[in-house]
């Protein structure tokens, strides 16, 4: 059981380059490590009886019910894949910064990696968005083990980007999908927060359930940098000539601002929020999706 | 005020100011390019930090750009020096005189005298000088080596001559001294001249500067106060001596130089016996003036002083004086009516009232003879002859009396019945031994019904100023007859009115004639003519007439000490001496001559003769006020030191030759820039994970 937490750890997962094999170790790591099994919630569970009619499928006949009562009882069933979900993954320049072992794009990979076994797992159909500064890759939902081959080759085959633009790929995906389902961004942010934040809430408009990951660097929060420097942009590739010493406090706060912003205006737009640093173990960040899950029934 | 180095060299070191401009250039440089994921963040905090960082960071590095000036500056040895000396001055040679004080009041003893510290100070100083300066000795007050002082000598002679400089009985003269100081220091061409003044500061000794002293601004004058705080001093500042035939008068004026109160006993000597004693109270800074009244056992030479109690300055404690008791006067008594009946007798009451002791004791000698006979007298040999109702009728009177009076002998002329107007006024008054022409009689001896008296009297004369203040009513004297004098005021300047009787004739005339003196007294010299002789007046009178003319008697004089006092000494003696109170003899061939030898205060004699004469101090110095600093500004104009403490005296020369030190400024400054510099640097922020755990515990709380 010890030896599945492990590759909870990025640090460790980041060694392991088969994807199909991380999300595979995250997932059952995780899930071992639950005490109820989560198998157990996805049997085709009964429903309720409803008298045949015409039309109606016959293999649903329940036909213990008929020899009890003589009449013909259709059986229901819940739903078993009824959530489409899809994963928008940012990979703009900024997401391949890493100050240790992971980018927070590769954490990102990890993260659909392990969301979209774990959907399949349960029969949701899952897509995915790979995005930069327009849609660079675009899987629709599905709920096979060939669909989720094609996701993880397709986060595999992914290299840096442009800068971003999330908010242009959240409305572009909002007129395009037409059913309800489940919007998981994994992003650092960094854009206008207010475009942001309405590309959001055009999900919601559309009455998707939004999930964000907003996936930060541990260098990016405590900005522990002492010597002098140049700093280039990742994406813009601009210079910048900072003692970080002198500016650091400054820093922290204009960080902090930033990421209460979106910890303010998506809890105000009905948007779970979740602030993940790449340091952080994957079990975390599912439980976050188990509980978002949860609620959808 | 001029500044130089005493290690130059590290100077260079100062260049080391531009080491944080350089690493700030490098260090920029050097920066390395860290690639980051957005920048957002960063523009933001570097536009609100620098302009705030900025200012400090220019603080900063002006402080450290400062401070390894100052470290330079420190190591190199700055020396400020705020006049006179130069640069270039430094280290060569020296002009040094030294004023010493040696003024009396220089003897001023509490514990060691201000004289004796002073001189160890002048040691010092000359000590202090180097093989090449020059250093020259000037004496406030010369007590020999003449030809040691106010020239430039070796510094070792200086200091032999030094020990064995004494007090002089004389008051300073600071003025003469420093301008002599700078009139020797004027020819001197060392670039470093300075002027050591030991002094008391004593105020007297600055009064004869008439005007401002400038001195050269290469000169320093060092003001070095060799004298004690709040002295006191009692003194003896005059005397005034009246000798009285055989009685003597001293008025003896006692200063009190002190803040406060004092009482002291004052005593007068004749001949060294003590003669009397009183006691004396004196306010602060006040004077009293106690007379003493001695009677002399014998006429001749007396010698004595009068003393105050000894206090820290002895020398002024005494006053010297030496005086002459004249000894019997001689007068001649010439009687125009002598009578059995001794109140018709002309001259009964002058002889009784002239000598009323009769005699050996009586220190009047008289003769007495007749008008005929007057003329064949040795007149020389009497001081005074008085004409007593004497008839005048033959031109040997004037022969004879006016050789007399022109030498010296004096003349007293009484009127009576024997007076003929127009022959005392041919024989007497024509050949100027009447003060003035006789007019008529006037009154009638037997009517006393009718009577003059005084009306006016000059008191102020040295005849009548006994009578003056006291209860005796000269009014009461009546004169019956009288002759009428006449009297013109333009006639003052030869002749002198003392008195008038009521109907506005003068009573009693004074004439100078040559070196004698004629008095004449316009009514009879018994009661023939008024009732004076029978009043208690009439003796004074008298007597007062002798007291005036033995004014002339030549008394011993007082001088002052280092005058030079011409002397004469009769043609007849060959070799003069004269032994000073010490026991100095010095002795001349001269008839005239000045004698310089009066250093001490005492008594001197003069051989032959053993004539004698009085030396005294001139008390200027008895006042031992200081002049203060602001007095000695407008005397002096220059670069003045004021050094109140003998060890004071080489640290504010060497701060004056080599200047004020100041890398121990520097150090405090510059450990004060490293405090600064370390707190702009840190301003006190914790490190950066206490502020990492402060700011993130700042936003769980939040």
């Amino acid at each position: 059981m010890q030896s599945y937490r492990r590759f909870l750890d990025p640090k460790v997962i980041a060694k392991i380059s088969n994807l199909n094999l991380v999300a595979k170790l995250v997932v059952e790591g995780f899930i071992s490590g639950l005490h109820k099994s989560p198998y157990q919630g996805f049997s085709v569970e009964f429903s309720e009886h409803k008298e045949y009619s015409p039309g109606d499928d016959l293999k649903h006949v329940d036909w213990k019910a008929y020899g009890k009562t003589d009449k013909f009882y259709i059986k229901r069933y819940e739903e078993e894949t009824n959530l489409k979900a899809y994963i928008l993954l940012d990979a703009s320049n900024s997401m391949f910064f890493k100050s240790g072992h992971v980018s927070k794009y590769e954490y990102g990979c990890f993260l659909a990696a392990s969301l979209a076994y774990l959907m399949i797992k349960q029969r949701d159909s899952v897509g995915l968005v790979v995005f930069d500064e327009k849609i660079r890759n675009y899987i629709p939902p599905k709920c096979s083990r060939g669909h989720l081959k094609n996701i993880l080759q397709t986060l595999d085959k992914t290299s840096s980007g442009q800068e971003t633009n999330i908010s242009k790929t959240c409305h572009d995906l909002a007129e395009t999908i037409k059913r309800r389902g489940l919007i998981i961004l994994i992003s650092d942010l960094f854009d206008d927060a207010e475009s942001v934040i309405k590309g959001l809430k055009h999900f919601r408009h559309k009455k998707h359930e939004v999930i964000v990951f907003h996936i930060l660097d541990k260098y990016e929060t405590t900005f522990p940098y002492e010597k002098p420097a140049v700093f280039q942009d990742l994406e813009t590739k601009k210079t910048l000539s900072v003692n970080p010493k002198l500016i650091r406090e400054e820093y922290w706060a204009e960080m902090d601002n930033f990421t209460n912003r979106y910890k303010r205006d998506c809890s105000e737009g009905m948007i779970d929020y979740v602030k993940v640093d790449t340091s952080m173990p994957l079990d975390v960040v599912l439980c976050s999706y188990l509980s978002k899950r949860a609620r959808l029934g | 005020m001029s500044i130089f180095f005493l290690n130059p060299v590290f100077l260079f070191g100062m260049l080391s100011g531009i080491i944080p401009i350089v690493i700030h250039m490098v260090s920029n440089r050097k920066t390395e390019t860290v690639q980051f994921s957005t920048l957002r963040f960063l523009k933001l905090s570097h536009l609100r930090t620098m302009t705030r960082l900025k200012l400090r960071q220019i603080v900063l590095l002006l402080l450290r750009i400062l401070i390894l000036i100052l470290i330079s500056l420190a190591i190199s040895g700055p020396v400020v020096k705020f006049s006179g000396f130069s640069f270039f001055g430094k280290g060569k040679a020296v002009s040094a005189i030294i004023i010493l004080d040696n003024s009396y009041s220089m003897a001023y003893r509490r514990e060691d005298t201000p004289f004796i510290k002073a001189k160890g100070a002048a040691i010092q100083i000359s000590k202090s000088t180097k093989r090449s300066d020059e250093v020259a000795l000037i004496l406030t007050n010369s007590t020999g080596y003449q030809d040691s002082l106010g020239v430039f000598l070796d510094r070792s002679k200086i200091q032999d001559i030094l020990p064995n400089i004494s007090l002089s009985n004389d008051y300073a003269d600071i003025g003469t001294a420093l301008t002599e100081a700078i009139k020797i220091l004027s020819k001197s061409a060392g670039p470093n001249k300075e002027i050591y003044l030991i002094t008391d500061l004593q105020k007297a000794s600055w009064n004869n500067i008439k005007s401002s002293i400038n001195l050269a601004s290469d000169v320093h004058l060092y003001l070095v106060n060799a004298g004690k705080e709040n002295s006191s001093n009692t003194a003896i500042t005059d005397v005034k001596l009246k000798v009285q035939r055989m009685s003597l008068h001293a008025n003896a004026e006692i200063n009190n130089f002190s803040g406060y109160a004092t009482k002291t006993n004052v005593c007068i000597y004749i001949d060294n016996m003590k003669k009397q004693e009183q006691a004396a109270y004196i306010d602060a800074n006040s004077k009293i003036i106690l007379n003493f009244s001695v009677d002399m056992d014998k006429p001749g030479l007396h010698h004595g002083y009068i003393s105050v109690e000894h206090d820290g300055l002895n020398i002024d404690n005494r006053y010297f004086f030496a005086v002459n008791v004249a000894p019997v006067f001689p007068v001649l008594l010439v009687n125009g009516h002598k009578s059995v009946f001794a109140y018709l007798d002309e001259c009964f009451y002058l002889r009784s009232a002239l000598s009323p002791s009769k005699g050996s004791l009586s220190s009047i000698k008289i003769d007495e003879t007749t008008a005929e006979s007057f003329l064949s007298e040795k007149l020389d040999k009497y001081s005074l002859v008085i004409l007593a109702n004497v008839k005048v009728n033959s031109q040997s009177i004037p022969d004879t009396l006016k050789p007399y009076v022109s030498k010296g002998g004096n003349l007293l002329i009484f009127m009576g019945d024997n007076i003929n107007v127009s022959d005392y006024n041919r024989f007497l008054y024509e050949k100027e031994l009447l003060p003035s022409k006789l007019l008529m009689p006037m009154g009638d001896e037997d009517d006393h019904s009718n009577f003059f008296t005084f009306a006016k009297v000059r008191y102020k004369n040295e005849i009548f100023d006994i009578f003056e203040g006291t209860n005796v009513n000269l009014s009461r004297i009546h004169f019956y007859k009288i002759y009428a004098v006449q009297y013109d005021p333009a006639m003052e300047k030869s002749t002198k009115v003392l008195s008038w009787y009521t109907n506005g004739y003068p009573m009693f005339l004074e004439k100078q004639l040559g070196k004698g003196r004629i008095f004449l007294f316009t009514s009879s010299p018994n009661i023939s003519w008024n009732d004076f002789p029978i009043h208690s007046t009439y003796l004074p009178f008298l007597h007062q007439i002798i007291y005036s003319l033995e004014r002339d008697t030549t008394q011993p004089q007082s001088y002052l000490v280092n005058s030079a006092p011409r002397l004469e000494i009769s043609p007849d003696v060959e070799k003069v001496s004269i032994i000073s109170p010490d026991g100095t003899l010095w002795q001349t061939t001269d008839d005239t001559f000045s004698y310089t030898n009066t250093k001490t205060p005492g008594i001197y004699q003069i051989n032959p003769g053993k004539t004698l004469f009085a030396v005294n101090l001139d008390t200027k110095e008895s006042d031992l006020s200081k002049i203060d600093k602001n007095e000695i500004g407008e005397y002096i104009k220059g670069n003045l030191n004021f050094i109140s403490a003998f060890d004071e005296i080489i640290p504010s020369m060497r701060r004056t030759r080599e200047g004020v030190r100041l890398s121990n400024p520097l150090l405090f400054l510059l450990i004060l820039l490293l405090l600064i510099e370390g707190i702009v640097a840190n301003r006190f922020i914790p490190s950066y994970a206490e502020r990492k755990k402060m700011f993130m515990s700042a936003r769980t709380v939040k």
